[in-house]
This record gives structure tokens, sequence and C-alpha cells, in this order.
């Protein structure tokens, strides 16, 4: 089943064209650039966006505005980005978050010792 | 008041009858006059502002209810797409002898085409008849809100207030 509106009363028709490939944990899907990657996301009927950190439960687009965080993947190797308000960048790579996400390891600070 | 309106979220025809915005049967069943459906008292006019012979008042506070002056409604239906609530239509029920022409706003597409046969909806949403689509007027008057005519059985005109195309969620848009 289609998921994308194409023809709205008050917007009118989607005339866009060109679409761009993203990657979500390793699947290729369409998306095009600049539209919210929860949008794209959804297009591919893909509903799961993460899960949570203490039961692993799924959880997806919620307020679609940006305030709830109920979206949020890991792009490009950053965590918690806001799939609803994020835009999207062709070739971006997007995982299924597990919990809070994991950050880049930054190299041990060595510590002085007094 | 409005015990049904408040517990279902649907008018009952009781409370229908007595809103001073809905004209008797017997003005319904003299030619096309708007039927106003509106309930709740909000501060809102639109259709009070844009009825062109001044058939719909609110008097002195916009938070009346609107009441139809069915001697003045030419039944022009331009109050039905002013209406942001979507609680104004247009009855005629002297279109034909068997039938009423009723007249909704439809902000929904695909669009029907004029001619189709479409299911008739009550204020509950349950189909009650089938429906003749008349005629389809989207104007910049309108606004983006498209108006929608239909015949249908003359004794469902204070009933059907919504029509719903075949085909569902497969529809084309």
């Amino acid at each position: 089943m289609r998921l994308r509106i194409k023809s709205h009363p008050i917007l009118g028709r989607d005339l866009r064209k060109d679409m761009v490939s993203i990657e979500v944990d390793g699947k290729v899907i369409p998306a095009y650039e600049g539209e919210p990657m929860a949008a794209a996301l959804t297009a591919s009927h893909i509903k799961v966006l993460r899960k949570t950190k203490k039961r692993k439960e799924p959880r997806g687009i919620f307020c679609a505005r940006g305030i709830c965080t109920e979206c949020v993947m890991t792009v490009n190797g950053t965590p918690n980005i806001r799939t609803c308000v994020t835009l999207v960048e062709k070739s971006m790579k997007i995982e299924t978050q597990e919990g809070l996400g994991k950050w880049r390891e930054k190299p041990k600070q060595a510590r002085k010792k007094i | 008041m409005l015990n049904m309106l408040r517990s279902s979220g649907v008018l009952s025809e009781q409370e229908l009858m007595e809103l001073p915005g809905v004209p008797s049967m017997e003005l319904v069943e003299k030619g096309p006059v708007a039927v106003i459906e509106c309930a709740e008292m909000i501060p809102c006019n639109p259709c009070e502002a844009c009825c062109p012979t001044g058939a719909i008042k609110m008097g002195d506070d916009m938070n009346n209810l609107p009441i139809i002056d069915a001697v003045k409604c030419t039944g022009c239906g331009l109050c039905i797409a002013a209406c942001p609530g979507l609680a104004i239509f247009v009855v005629n029920g002297a279109h034909t002898k068997s039938e009423a022409l009723v007249s909704i706003p439809y902000e929904f597409l695909p669009l029907p085409n004029v001619g189709d046969q479409v299911e008739a909806l009550d204020r509950q949403g349950k189909k009650v008849c089938m429906a003749k689509i008349v005629q389809i007027r989207s104007s910049k008057k309108f606004d983006k809100t498209t108006v929608v005519s239909f015949t249908i059985p003359k004794e469902k005109c204070m009933e059907v207030r919504q029509i719903r195309l075949p085909g569902g969620m497969q529809r084309k848009q």
C-alpha cells in the first residue's frame, strides 16, 4: 500500500521527481533529498525506529514535530537524531538505535598522577 | 441540554431540530436553505460574515449560535465552505417529488465524479442509503473546500451529511 500523499486538497500535487538513496540498517531505500527522514522511513514501511533502553520495546514517530524524541535514530554514527525534524541527505547511514545509543569512542585521556 | 451530543459526540434528532440554525422541515421542503448544525457557543462568525443576503445572524455577541432566516437564504452555499467546523449544509427538500438535493463540504481526495453512485452516511458515519452526485463546485470563494451536491430519498434529507466513495484505501488519489 502506497504511504505517500500524491495529491493534497490544500498543498496540491507532489511534483518531486529525483530521489536519492539512503541506507537503513544496511538496507538501501529511496528518499527525496531534503525531506524529513521520518517521511522517507514511513514511505518505505519502516515503523520501528528504535528500541527502548530497559525493555527493548519498539518505538516510532509520535509527536512528529521534534519535541518528544520517540523517533530518534543513530545517523552516520551519531545517536539521538530526531528523524521527524532532520532532513534527508544522500548516502545517509541510518541505524535503529538501541537504548541511548553509543557515541564514538574518545581516546582515553592520560591521568595525571599527583 | 445537548446530552446526546455531549455523551456520544453526535446530535440527536431532537437536539438538532432545536438549534436556531436548523430550519423546520416545512421550510426545508420549500426549497434550498442552509442548515447550520452549530451547537457549541464559541467565538466564530465566518458564516455570518460570508452570507451575501444577511440570512445568518448571531446578534451582538459572536459566541451566540447562528440563526438562519430561511426567507433571506437563497441556498447559494457560500456558508458551506466558510464554516471551519464543517457544520453547515444546504438542503433542498423541493428538488424533486421523491428526492432531496443535499450539499456538503467535502475535503478529501479523490473527488467523486458527477453521476457517481456513492454511499450516503448519517452523522454517526453509518450508511443509510445511496446518493447520486449531481454537482461538484470548487470556486475561489470556497477557498480549497469543495462543495459536493447529491440526491437522496427525501425522507433522509435531515440524516445524510456525508458520502463515502467506493474502493476504500486502494482508491487512486
